[in-house]
This record gives C-alpha cells, structure tokens and sequence, in this order.
C-alpha cells in the first residue's frame, strides 16, 4: 500500500520510482563520461600537439622562432639543435616550434598563427617564421585565399583551429563538400571534450599498451624469444609522419606518382599572389612586428628536377619580384646532401635534421640577423599593491620578492634565471617566478637574488627586463 | 551514401522528419521518392535499370494473375524469368563467362582472344531480381494476389533500407504493411534506435577495423606466413560477420523507426553446430529463399526422375543431396561472378549433405550436453572459417596457397603476437556484448537494463564509437553482390 504522502502517478508508480529509473539516462551517461574525460586529462595522451602545444609554450614564455609548413618542414626541423645554434649567438636562452604537419595548409597555418598571435601577443612579439619553400619558391598552394580552401584533405586538422566567427565563412566559402563542412562544425561543437579531440591518439595508445600487455602474458605462458629492440625512427615521427616500414614504402610509391604529376604539371604561372593566403601570413607576422622567412627544404633529386621546368623558372622570377615587395627573404643553406638521405622520398632523416637546422641557424645569422635580434632591454612597470605586508610592489619581510601585474592572457614577462635591472637596488637575477590569476588579470610573483627596496625600488619605478642575456 | 556515413544519417533524419508529418499514402510517396534518390545517388543510371525490372514484373504478375489456365502463366513466368535472369547474367556474370571460356579455351590450347568488356554491375542487383522473382513466383503459385498499385510495387523492390544488401523481404510480408497504419510507437522508437546503435558499432568498430587486419594479408601482397593467414581468416569470419549482420541491423531498426518490420536476417550463427543450423541462422532471408524457390524444386525434381536410387540411398536423399549441392552452387554464384565463390558455395553445399546423410544414419537424440555442443560449434566454426578463406581469396590459386602455409609455414615470430591484440578486442567485445542480449531487437529485455545497464551499455556503445570508428571506412561488403 502507498503511504497517503507519497505522490502517485497515473500508472501507478511513485513519482520518486519514476524519477528514479528515468534519471538513471542521465546520471550514469554524465558519470561515465565525466571520469572518461577526467582521466584522459589527467594522461598523458591528451598532451597539446601543433598550434595546442605551441600555445601551452607562448603561455609560459616568449617564442622567438616558428617554423610552418609540410611534413617536410616537420621532418628537417630539429628544435633543440636549431635553438643551441641560435643561442650562441644570442647569448641566451632561444624558444623554437616546430609547426610543421602532414597534410597541413597555409590556410590552417594562417587560422593557426592568428590564434597564438591575438591570444598571446607578447609572446609572439617580433617572432621570426620560417616558411616552406621548394626549389627557390612557396608550395603552389600558398596561391590559395585562405576562405576558399580551408584544409588539405584532413579535416580534422582544421577542428582545433576554427573560432566562432569562422563558421560562417568556412559555410560560405566554396571548394569544401558540406559533408566536410558538417563534420569540422560538429566536431568543432565537440571539440573542447578530450574524449572527441584526442579519439586517434586514445586508441593508439590503447593499441600499443594492449599489445604490450599481450606480449607479456604471452611470454609468460609460452617463454617467448625476446623481441628484438624497436628500430629507431628514420625520421622524426612528429607531425604525423609515419615511419614504419609499410608506410615507408607507400610514401615511395605516391611520392614517385606526385613528382611525375609534378612535372608533367603546366600549372600557369602564380601572379595573384597579393590575395594569396601567403600575404595573409606574412601581413599577420609583420603586424607583429615579425618577419619571414622562406626557407628552401632538401629535396628528393625527382622532387627537383620536377621543379626544373621552364614553368617553373617563369614562377620564380614572379615571386622574387613579390619577395622584394613584402620584404621577406629566401634561405637557402649550405647544407649538402644525397638522396639517401630522404628515405621515403619526401622527408629528410633524422640524423641529418639536426645538422640541417645548425646550419639554418647560420644562414639566417649569416643573412644579417643573428645581433640585430638580441632583445633590447624591456621594462615593466612594479605593482602598486599596497597592504598590511606589501608596499609598492614589495614584500616588507621577504625584501627580495616582488609583484607585476599583467593581463590574464599576456605571456610571462620574465623567466627564471632572467636578469633585471632595479632603479636603486641595481642588477638582480631571477629566483623563480609564480602566477596567480585574479579576475581579468594575474599576479606575477618574483624572486630575486636581491634585496629590494620599496620606496626607492617599487612602485611608481619600472623594473628593466633584460631577458635571459 | 553508405548506412555509416554522415550523409545518411542527414538523408534519414530528413526522411524521418517528414514521414511523421505526412499522411499514410504520402508517407509510401515519400519513401518511394527516397529510395529513389538514395539509389540515383550511387549512380542515376542505375535507375534505369531498377525501373525497367519494376515494371516488368508488376505487369507480369498481373497478367499471371489474370490468366486463365497454366500454360498461360507459365509463359509470363518464363518472360519474367528471362528478364530478370537475362539482366542478372548480362551485367553479372557475362564478364565472368566470357573470361572463364577464353582460360578454358587457352587450356585447350586454342587461345581465344579475350573481348575488352567494361559493363558496370548495377549495385544491390542480386538483392533487387531476388525480390521482383519472389513476386513473380508467388503470384504464379498462387500465393499472392499481385497489387494493383504501381507506386507500392516499386516501392517493395526500392525500399531503400534493404536495397543494397536485404534482408531479402517478401512481397506478401512487405506489402500488407504499406496499407496499415503506421506511426512510430515509443516501442518501435527504443528498438529502432538500438537496432542502428548496435549494427553501427557492428560495422564501424568491429568489421572495418578486423577489414585492416584481413587486407594486409589478403590485398597486401607481401610475403605472409601461415600465422597471418589464420588470423586473417579468423578475422574475416568476424568482419563478414559483423558487416552484413551490421548492416542488416541497421536496415531493420530504420525499418521499424518508419513503421516496419522487416524480417530477422542474422541470429549469432558461429553458435551453429552443424552446417543446417548454420544456414538457418546466417542471411537467413537468402537462406529461406533459396530453400522456397530452388531448393524445394530442384529435389522435388530429381525425386520425380530418380526411379532406382544407387548407392543403398533412399528417393528423398538424393533429391536433397542434388538439390542443396545444385542451391549451394548457385547461392555462391549468386555472392559474385568468381570461382571462388562457386566453390564456396560447393563446399557449404558438400558439408551440408554429408551432414544429411550422417544424421539419417544415426538415431535421432538430441543432446544435452552443453560442452558437447559448444565442441561441435567449434569444430564447425572453424569449417566455417575455411569457406571464408576461399570466399575472401581472390583466387583459389591463392587460397589453396594460403591454405598450405597454415600448415607447412605457421611458426610466427615474437613481434606478430602483438597483432593478435586489436583483433582479439574487438572479438572479446563483441561476444561479451552479445553474451550479454545485446544483439536482441529489444534492447528492453537485456538483463539489467532498467537497473542501470541500459544507459551504461548505451553511452559504452557510443563511447567505443567514438574512439574506435574505423579510420579507413570500408563499403559493406554484401552491398557490392
């Protein structure tokens, strides 16, 4: 019997009954998707990649070099060893990323480079990009509008790039299959749940520990001969090349079918290149007080002898002469090297890549740049937090701590291990650095080697920063 | 537009959309005009052919209706036979013949030249002639009375659901339901829905990711050893599987979400103990067809013609080891116009007349053992699994030399046990979920489902989805026979 207090529906169940079993759709679908989400944040496979981690790297600091393109730039590239390079020069501590990816565009370089730039602009500040180039000019596709042709083949790329007002544009714009068109937007929708963005890179790392897994049961029953060391890469797998042997030798075959296309190509020649998605990019660097940079990538001997037609000689001329007009230079190495070294016959090895970014590193200084980029020292106003423990800026007890206040989306403006300049209390170096964000702005808390001055050294004074000289 | 694609799932919710708003005659229009466009979509000029057949066979059937005498009825039948046999032969297995006869000819030493033939083979032909020959029959036989309405008629044999791979439905099933009302019941919604999440997760996560497995080793073109070779047959038993059985879920649980129901196809057949019960839980329309309208002839035949059996057998088994080899061989014709699929075809043909003739021998008793059971499912699942591996070869060249490296060149090395992973995964999913009820059409009577289950096998489904949906999306392979 149903006690007289307790609701009854007109089935005849109690409400609370009802309520219950239909909440269940609710509740465990969210549970199970929560802890999915939760612990695919906590791993490591959802660790940003691309534009994502070059956005984690403008957020903890300045980024002085980019490099954008192909696989290819992908490949050849080797941060480390391009960043020590420049370093030497710089006498300081140099941030480059390697944005180079299979089956990427410019246009999503564009879409890309836009977002680190309006989000952390002071981290970009006066970045130099290093573009693809081969045989002495730009991929063919630069010629594109970036609104009309907004990915190559891989949609999915483009999902973590689009913002909001993309959409509409993406929709209007021609050369995309609305079927494409619907997948980018409903993966864009989705797009912020980890589960969705990271689903390749989840089951990959599903595949590879399973299989780990299985050998190890399997060895354990059986007593398996042990497995022969994974052979390392050729080339650097990041940005999605792929480097086993398999799709090593799909790569020849398609790369011998592309290079022939290549030459049998009577492609007219480029002269639109003003509202090419190239001078996007280059105005965008610019504005940033950047520049660019064209670099000419190593090249299969097919790959170059399919650019050596009188087409393309025709093409060149044009492009130099919009070099001139934007004010951008082209690179190119001294670096030598033979077939062997671009085994799949598009990227570059990675025994080579290293040597291939040093001697970037030196053309580019060698083209003029390598002093004229030493940052000149920078100065920031101290806080004029004031209260029962701070004073102009200053801690009273702990002497050598300091605050700045910065806008919430703007880069750090010093880094452990920076040297600064007080206006009474003189050079100090750097201890660490720590942000609290407060609002629409952070805090920046920092340490220095020195004691430090309130009257004379905080607030309304400026701290100069010479970073990292 | 493949049942797994973003487009379709555009084009059916925009059929569904205006199938509850319309009235039930505009609703058959509606679903007419649909199928059309998801059959012109693939290519228009194959409506051409569709129509041609349509209307052939309703004025067939209605002239068989309306003749007087049987004489008169087996010629339209014949001309109805001729039309759709004639079509199926010209732009199936004309090519096939053609080929077969030079080869055979070049082993006689005579050489002919072989003819440069491109004819495209119309998809969902061998489904669609199935279903206008089923009408035609029918009529003939007296056990459906032809419709007079056009527009239904081609809407039986259009119906875009079961078009490109069946179920092969019935006309006296199909076309009652275009005049009763259909709305679309809370009931036949949960179905409908779980029917389609499940055929999804069938084809997008289990068949087409084993479909990588099984072309490496079956496309690749590489040297394999005979490891590789069993994994990929025990990989194509399941992708073949899960494919089809995919695709026939999907079909019926669009069905019911328009307001029908279409008939069982698949019911967990690697549990069949032996070769008849297999064929009676496998494509189980196909099945039952082939047994109405060639089996049941061809042994009534023989058993008309066979005056003194030999070999101490009895009328009736001859006429059933002549009849189900005869159906066999050309089921496995029917499949595709290669050899391959005719020895298919022999063989389930052979196994299941061997199976005839040992049971009439024994005393009929039914065990009860459940281990002895699950040994014979074994044993004949793995029969089975060799008639995938010549079905899935793409010459019995290179399934005779697949078949000889399982035994004389087996030994893996280390590395390839960590192959066996993803496909073991994917098989250990898939008997879990169907332990667990999940391939019933209501998913309501899974144990445990208003307790919990329900919603957690829901979002498991869609979260497998997610992260497994194949990368490379294959076509369902019955859609191309």
């Amino acid at each position: 019997m149903v006690p007289p207090s307790s609701p009854v529906s007109k089935a005849g169940k109690p409400v609370l009954r009802r309520l219950l079993v239909r909440s269940q759709w609710v509740v465990i679908p969210l549970l199970i998707l929560v802890a999915v989400e939760y612990l695919l944040r906590k791993s490591d496979v959802a660790a940003p990649l691309w534009y994502a981690r070059a956005e984690a790297i403008a957020r903890r600091g300045r980024i002085d070099f980019a490099f954008v393109g192909s696989s290819k730039v992908a490949a050849a590239f080797i941060e480390k060893a391009f960043s020590v390079e420049m370093a030497k020069v710089r006498q300081r501590r140099i941030v480059s990323v390697n944005l180079g990816r299979g089956f990427s565009s410019p246009q999503l370089h564009y879409l890309g480079l836009r977002n680190l730039l309006r989000r952390y602009p002071e981290s970009l500040k006066g970045v130099t990009l290093f573009a693809e180039a081969m045989s002495d000019a730009p991929l063919y596709q630069y010629h594109g509008n970036w609104k009309s042709i907004w990915f190559n083949r891989q949609p999915e790329l483009l999902v973590p790039l689009l913002r909001f007002p993309d959409l509409l544009p993406f929709w209007r714009s021609k050369g995309t299959a609305w079927t494409d068109k619907f997948l980018v937007t409903a993966k864009f929708l989705l797009g912020s749940s980890k589960i969705v963005s990271n689903r390749e890179r989840v089951r990959h790392e599903f595949e590879a520990q399973g299989q780990k897994m299985l050998y190890r049961v399997a060895n354990l029953l059986l007593r398996l001969p042990p497995l022969p060391p994974e052979p390392r890469p050729v080339i650097q797998a990041i940005g999605g090349i792929m480097t086993d042997a398999k799709t090593m030798e799909r790569a020849k075959k398609s790369a011998r079918r592309y290079y022939q296309s290549l030459a049998a190509s009577r492609r007219p020649i480029l002269n639109r290149w003003d509202g090419s998605v190239l001078a996007d990019i280059v105005r965008l660097i610019k504005r940033q007080g950047g520049e660019v940079f064209f670099v000419n990538l190593p090249a299969y001997s097919m790959e170059l002898k399919a650019y050596a037609t009188p087409n393309h000689e025709r093409n060149k001329a044009i492009i130099r002469e919009q070099f001139k007009k934007w004010g951008v230079a082209l690179l190119t190495t001294d670096f030598s090297y033979a077939d062997d070294d671009i085994p799949d016959y598009f990227h570059l090895k990675m025994s080579r890549a290293g040597e291939f970014s040093r001697k970037l590193a030196q053309a580019y200084c060698n083209h003029g740049n390598g002093a004229r980029r030493a940052e000149l020292p920078r100065s920031h106003p101290i806080s004029r937090f004031t209260n029962g423990k701070w004073s102009n800026g200053i801690h009273r007890e702990r002497k050598n701590l300091f605050l700045l206040d910065v806008a919430r989306d703007a880069s750090l403006p010093v880094r452990a291990g920076d040297r600064l300049k007080f206006a009474a209390a003189g050079e100090a170096r750097v201890r660490n650095v720590h942000r609290v964000e407060q609002g629409s702005h952070s805090l920046v808390f920092v340490r220095v080697n020195r004691v430090l001055d309130p009257d004379a050294d905080g607030h309304p004074h400026r701290v100069e920063i010479i970073v990292g000289e | 537009m493949s049942f797994h694609s973003a487009q379709f799932f555009l084009f059916i919710g925009l059929v569904l959309v205006l199938h509850s708003f319309f009235s039930q005659k505009k609703q058959n229009r509606l679903l007419l005009a649909a199928s059309y466009a998801f059959y012109g979509a693939l290519d228009p000029r194959f409506l051409f052919l569709i129509l041609f057949s349509t209307a052939v066979d309703f004025l067939v059937a209605r002239k068989i209706h309306l003749a007087d005498g049987m004489a008169k009825k087996r010629r339209y039948l014949g001309i109805s036979l001729a039309v759709n046999l004639g079509i199926l032969f010209l732009f199936k297995y004309l090519g096939f013949f053609i080929s077969s006869l030079v080869g055979f000819s070049r082993m006689l030493g005579l050489g002919l030249p072989e003819p440069a033939l491109h004819i495209i083979v119309p998809a969902a032909l061998s489904f669609y002639t199935f279903k206008t020959l089923t009408y035609t029959i029918d009529v003939y036989r007296g056990q459906l009375e032809p419709t007079g309405n056009f527009f239904d008629y081609a809407l039986y044999v259009s119906f875009f659901p079961q078009l490109l791979a069946g179920p092969i439905e019935r006309a006296a099933h199909f076309l009652p339901q275009l005049h009763a009302p259909r709305s679309l019941s809370r009931d036949k919604m949960i179905q409908g829905s779980w029917l389609i999440l499940w055929g999804l997760f069938k084809k997008a996560v289990v068949a087409d990711n084993l479909a990588l497995v099984v072309h490496d080793v079956f496309d690749g073109g590489g040297s394999v050893s005979g490891f590789h070779v069993l994994l990929a047959t025990y990989a194509f038993s399941f992708q073949i599987y899960c494919d089809f059985s995919g695709y026939s879920d999907i079909a019926r649980g669009i069905g019911k979400l328009l307001g029908f129901e279409t008939p069982l196809n698949f019911d967990r057949p690697y549990l069949a103990a032996n070769p008849v019960e297999f064929w009676q839980r496998w494509h189980i329309t196909l099945s039952t067809w082939l047994r109405d309208y060639l089996f049941l002839p061809i042994a009534y035949a023989v058993m008309r013609h066979v005056e003194k059996p030999a070999l101490k057998l009895k009328v009736e088994d001859w006429g059933y080891v002549i009849g189900i080899t005869g159906t066999m061989l050309l089921a496995g014709l029917w499949h595709g116009a290669a050899w391959t699929f005719v020895v298919w075809g022999g063989y389930h043909g052979i196994l299941i007349a061997l199976h005839h003739l040992l049971v009439r021998r024994r005393k009929k008793r039914r065990s009860r053992s459940g281990f002895l059971r699950l040994a014979k499912a074994f044993v004949f699942f793995h029969l089975t699994a060799l008639g995938w591996l010549i079905f899935r070869a793409h010459s019995l060249g290179q399934a005779w030399d697949f078949l000889r490296r399982i035994f004389v060149d087996f030994p893996p090395a280390a590395a390839d046990i960590k192959m066996l992973f993803m496909p073991l995964f994917y098989c250990f999913i898939l008997w879990g979920l169907e332990s667990l009820g999940c391939s019933r059409d209501d998913p309501r009577s899974i144990p445990g489902w208003r307790y919990g289950l329900g919603p957690a096998l829901v979002t498991a489904l869609i979260l497998l989805l997610i992260v497994f949906f194949a990368p490379a999306s294959q076509d369902f392979i019955y859609a191309r026979f």
